[in-house]
């Protein structure tokens, strides 16, 4: 079997972030291949670079021979390769038919012709057996799994050589329906790059597989000579024989019989519906998930940044509803985001002037002018907590590194007292001596009797130092564990989808 | 989509840090002085005390008018009513004050705080309704306008303003304007407020990302109002101060501070889109287009050539910045 | 099912006008409904017509177009500059007027799609710099623009007016464009969702760029027909023709985020704003104070447009 794709070397960084290291696999004609990975091994930036979207640092792809250096994606249909997205590429106040036209489904047109349009589209449903979508239905008014099926349709419509799956079956309640399309194209010639976390669907359709890590390939072999456990091993990177409880710290349990510091009941918010949460004071309670499984929408909820929000909500045994961040500072939960670019830091200002924001009523003295003198003080003190070096507070913050930046941030949100830390993967992008001082912090922290609710794709992070991890799949929590029994198998495990229990994973295809 | 530029602002240790901007500050004060020296060529009195009088008052004016728009700016916002606020301030202290025998401080502070709602106005639509800002100022603007046709009846009130006020803006002391004085007098209050006040502060904070300031606990909402109010006020002063000037107020006295306010802010380095705002290079970037107009004029340069060169000044300003950031990012 | 299509905005904008109508002729009389009166109608709403099209164009990218009042000084200021006699002339001089509306559109366009500047920015310099140019060929409201076009758009066909026609002409090409086309779709897409337009195969940048176009002839139109109906020509930019097209597309239900909006509502939000026009002067209001019932009517139309948009997604 020749080979139809062949990548050597790819690399892609954006900032100080490398996305891909050194990115080589091979995939042959016909053969249908599937790629694993955790968050942030590069999948997502592979596939972008594979359809055009953006363009590598470095390293070659080669496509049925032939060099393949796609700068957009219109370069890539050329070329025969389609990809089906995963945040999907269907504009919402569009129906179907003048989706797929504008997307090119329908052949090279300037005419919108609507009736042949119309019947073209229809034609192509019917292709793939769709009957239940009206072609002049708008593609945002259709549930999410009509839509990935449109999505599907369109790209396999196009009966690519280079087909690019990405979590296709993500809100399919149905998968076989997309099984038998791709099988016929494979058994044409088409190689097939399968994305997808659940094992079982892998193991359904495909023959083997590549597992990404750290922004390279680490493990490549046939399907049918590799157990889920080495599939895990190989994402995780390590062994996963040793308990890495043994190492968690040991330190006093929580009272969790006092007022929680944060409580959740009943609560929707986006994607997130989440029964019942709590965090008790000197309790760290970790959140695992795979991407887009609403935990996003779940902290947006609580920490009030997005307003559509349903249900119960408790900080310190003051219930808040609504919206408003500052009732929420008030009454003892801050936030520090995940995108430090986009949600945290205040460029083009001072690290002390980022740290003070929040508080800044704390040292205004007369005519409300700030009073410098007490700003340094305070920002210094808080700085040192988080052992931010003293002489980085008057640079301009975009000039410091990502770890002390968010230092910076959880010194700001340490400035405000609160009870409860709301923090979105913390650690990701950071160096490891910051870690181990956040960690530090975070710890010294939960002491005092304050509570911290952490999401984390670092699931060495989350064994060793939560006292309890939730783990979050489809919006909801399918999975509690508590001290010992958190280990990073049981949580790869329950964030792929292998519930626990029969009744958790009822409620989640429901 | 949006872009910030790194470039400090906000305290240091030690006075203003202004960084990287400094360095376009300094230029653009440069530049307005090469500009203004050269004018000698084309006429040798342009280069006179008279003639620079004039230059340091009017813009003086632009500046003053400029910070508040410099404020909103920086906010992601525009204010295109400037110009509306500035006749309205201009005319009804006129009418308020020799007419109505109203004593001229009440009058002031009335006509203040008739700006200062109109920019609230504004600042409501926009913090509330969330009306894109130059729609709802340009909304505002015309309204105002009208409001001031209607109450003058299509003619203004022809009565002079208090001799003092005329005194301030037009005196001199040893040769030194007095105004100048003043002048000082706003641009240290106005750094002040911009860059050692909470206001100031939070301002800064938006306009380097909204998003951000936000979760951190800034009040999006109270602020934009309160930008949009100082706005009005600073047009209102200067309306005050333009009557002072010109001696009689005219139905389109405010007219040129609208995108002559723009172009001051956008030239002195404050980028539309929001974030760097320095008032210091706002101040440079008044100076200079006031001396490019004084020139443009005495070249006998119809407005048409005018318009046409701020409008390339504009463009030219906001590319070369734009570049700048380009290459910062990279 | 067409009953939902009751509550689009664009049709809420038909029954507001037949009503204004309604007040109109009331004070009218007869005279509203002649083909003289219907002329006079026609003319003063042909220019904001275009003005308003224009605008929604470059809304529906999600940007704003100020240079459009640029161009309309600019194209009224060129037809009063040049003496033509015969219709074949006034085509070329239309040509000519469109031509410019388009080198201005590219630049705009360029520079926002390419260089990346924002569109309110950008326009702005552009609408400055063509007001300029307007003042250089005309440095006060002056000129006479040829007796051909003049007479020969303001004038009717039967009982058809000229201006009429042109407003159903321009406004059903401008639909066909937006609606039934490859060129037209896209620009929705692209204002709807640009990643996705992107990964759809959209050349975004392009695109965009090619609806500055599209705004920059529009505004040149609406220039043309403004001239065509005062007859003479003004180099002066109208800030309050800036803020009626703006209100007459949000009337009709252009989205000021992008994506969303039905061309004949801004067209017919367009005439209830000069309907209102005239009737405010019919019923006797002083036109000293047509500024604050536009400002008014504008703010009032965002806000509902507003929630009408909002109400229909989920």
């Amino acid at each position: 079997m020749t080979s139809l794709l062949e990548v050597r070397d790819l690399g892609k960084h954006f900032g100080s972030t490398i996305a891909l290291r050194q990115l080589s696999l091979e995939v042959a004609q016909g053969e249908i291949r599937a790629l694993l990975g955790e968050n942030g091994a590069g999948k997502s930036t592979f596939v972008k670079l594979l359809s055009g979207l953006i363009r590598p640092d470095r390293g070659e792809i080669r496509l049925e021979g032939r060099d393949y250096q796609p700068t957009s994606p219109v370069q890539a249909r050329e070329r025969s390769v389609a990809t089906a997205y995963q945040e999907l590429s269907l504009v919402p106040y569009h129906d179907v038919a003048e989706n797929f036209f504008v997307g090119g489904a329908l052949g090279k047109h300037h005419v919108y012709r609507r009736k042949a349009a119309r019947a073209s589209t229809r034609a192509i449903l019917d292709e793939f057996g769709i009957q239940d979508i009206e072609v002049g239905a708008k593609a945002g008014a259709l549930s999410l799994a009509q839509q990935q099926r449109l999505e599907i349709a369109r790209t396999l419509h196009s009966r690519p050589r280079l087909l690019i799956l990405d979590e296709p079956t993500a809100a399919l309640p149905d998968p076989e329906w997309l099984y038998g399309y791709v099988e016929q194209l494979a058994a044409s010639g088409t190689a097939v790059l399968f994305i997808s976390h659940r094992l079982a669907e892998v193991r359904r359709l495909c023959q083997s597989v590549t597992v990404l890590r750290g922004g390279e390939s680490v493990y490549t072999n046939q399907l049918s000579a590799v157990t889920d456990d080495e599939l895990f091993e190989a994402m995780v990177g390590r062994s996963l024989g040793r308990t890495l409880a043994a190492d968690a710290v040991s330190r006093p349990e929580p009272n969790r019989a006092a007022t929680p510091v944060l409580k959740v009941k009943g609560f929707e918010a986006g994607e997130a519906r989440v029964e019942d949460l709590a965090v008790a004071p000197g309790e760290i309670v970790g959140i695992a998930a795979l991407e887009g499984q609403g935990q996003k929408d779940l902290f947006s909820g609580i920490a009030g940044v997005s307003n559509r929000h349903h249900g119960s909500l408790e900080i310190a045994g003051t219930a808040i509803d609504g919206r408003g961040i500052v009732r929420r500072l008030k009454a003892g939960l801050v936030y520090v985001p995940e995108e430090r670019k986009t949600e945290g830091i205040l460029q083009g200002l001072t690290t002390e002037a980022n740290i003070s924001i929040s508080t800044l009523r704390d040292v205004v003295g007369y005519f409300g002018l700030v009073d410098a003198k007490k700003e340094r003080e305070r920002v210094a003190a808080a700085a040192d907590l988080v052992d931010i070096n003293r002489e980085y507070l008057a640079r301009p913050i975009e000039r410091l590194s990502g770890g002390n930046q968010q230092k910076a941030l959880l010194a700001r949100a340490l400035m405000t007292t609160p009870q409860c830390l709301l923090l979105f993967d913390p650690t990701r992008g950071v160096d490891v001596g910051t870690k181990e001082t956040m960690y530090a912090v975070m710890e010294r922290f939960a002491e005092r009797g304050g509570g911290i609710l952490f999401y984390s794709t670092d699931l060495q992070e989350l064994v060793r130092f939560a006292h309890r991890v939730a783990v979050m799949y489809r919006g909801h929590i399918v999975g509690e564990m508590k001290g010992e029994e958190i280990r990073e198998e049981r949580l790869v495990r329950a964030m792929c989808g292998y519930a626990e229990s029969e009744e958790v994973r009822a409620n989640v295809v429901a | 989509m949006q872009e910030r530029v790194a470039g400090t602002v906000g305290p240091a240790p030690a006075g203003l840090n202004l960084g990287g901007a400094k360095g376009v500050v300094i230029a653009v004060f440069v530049a307005a002085v090469v500009l203004f020296l050269a004018s000698t060529f084309i006429s040798p009195n342009l280069v006179s005390w008279s003639s620079l009088r004039i230059i340091i008052i009017l813009s003086g004016f632009l500046a003053i008018a400029a910070f508040g728009q410099g404020i909103v700016i920086m906010t992601g916002g525009l204010d295109v009513s400037v110009g509306s606020v500035i006749t309205l301030a201009g005319v009804l202290m006129a009418a308020f004050v020799p007419e109505n025998n109203v004593g001229f401080f009440p009058a002031f502070i009335g006509v203040l705080v008739m700006a200062g709602a109109v920019g609230g106005f504004s600042g409501i639509g926009v913090a509330f309704f969330r009306i894109p800002p130059f729609v709802m100022t340009l909304a505002t603007g015309i309204m105002v306008q009208s409001a001031v046709f209607g109450y003058t009846q299509g003619s203004p009130s022809k009565s002079s303003a208090p001799s003092w006020l005329a005194d301030i803006t037009t005196g001199e002391i040893k040769r030194i304007p007095v105004f100048l004085l003043v002048l000082i007098v706003f641009v240290a209050a106005a750094v002040l407020l911009q860059h050692y006040s909470r206001f100031g502060r939070y301002v800064q904070a938006m306009g380097a990302n909204s998003n951000a300031a936000k979760i951190a606990g800034v009040r999006a909402r109270s602020m934009t109002v309160l930008v949009y109010i100082t706005s009005g006020l600073c047009a209102g002063l200067v309306g005050v101060l333009l009557l002072g000037f010109t001696g009689a107020p005219t139905l389109t006295m405010g007219e040129p501070y609208t995108f002559g306010t723009i172009s001051a802010v956008v030239v002195g380095g404050s980028s539309i889109l929001g974030g760097r705002g320095y008032f210091l290079g706002t101040v440079a970037g008044a100076l200079l287009l006031t001396v490019l107009s004084n020139d443009i004029t005495a070249l006998g340069l119809g407005q048409g050539w005018r318009t046409i060169i701020e409008g390339l000044v504009i463009v030219g300003a906001l590319s070369s910045f734009r570049m700048l950031e380009r290459r910062q990012a990279a | 099912m067409w009953l939902r299509n009751l509550r689009q905005p664009a049709v809420v904008a038909i029954a507001i006008y037949i009503l204004m109508f309604a007040v109109y002729a009331g004070f009218q009389g007869g005279f509203a409904v002649s083909p003289y009166g219907l002329a006079i109608l026609a003319n003063s709403t042909a220019a904001l017509v275009f003005a308003a099209m224009a605008v929604s164009v470059v809304m529906l990218t999600g940007g704003f177009d100020v240079s459009v009042v640029g161009i309309i000084a600019l194209a009224n200021v060129i037809a009063a500059s040049f003496q033509v006699q015969s219709v074949p002339g006034a085509l070329a001089l239309y040509g000519l007027v469109i031509l410019v509306g388009a080198l201005f559109g590219l630049v705009n366009g360029l520079f926002v799609a390419y260089v990346g500047l924002q569109s309110i920015a950008m326009t702005l310099g552009t609408m400055i710099v063509s007001s300029g140019c307007a003042l250089l060929i005309l440095d006060t409201p002056g000129g006479t623009v040829p007796a051909v076009i003049s007479y020969g758009l303001t004038d009717s066909l039967g009982v058809f007016p000229i201006a009429g026609i042109a407003i159903l002409c321009g406004t059903a090409l401008l639909w066909v464009l937006l609606r039934r086309t490859t060129v037209g779709l896209r620009i929705y897409a692209v204002g709807q969702d640009a990643t996705a337009a992107r990964a759809s195969g959209v050349n975004v940048p392009r695109i965009t760029a090619v609806a500055y176009v599209l705004s920059g002839m529009l505004a040149a139109t609406s220039g043309f027909m403004l001239a065509a109906q005062t007859g003479t020509g003004d180099p002066r930019f109208d800030p309050s023709m800036l803020l009626l097209a703006f209100a007459a597309a949000a009337i009709g239900g252009t989205s000021f985020s992008g994506g969303r909006g039905s061309i004949i509502g801004s067209v017919v939000g367009a005439g209830i704003l000069a309907l209102m026009q005239k009737t405010l002067f019919v019923v006797g209001v002083s036109s000293f104070y047509t500024g604050i019932f536009q400002g008014v009517l504008m703010l009032v139309a965002v806000v509902i447009g507003r929630f009408a948009l909002a109400g229909e997604e989920e």
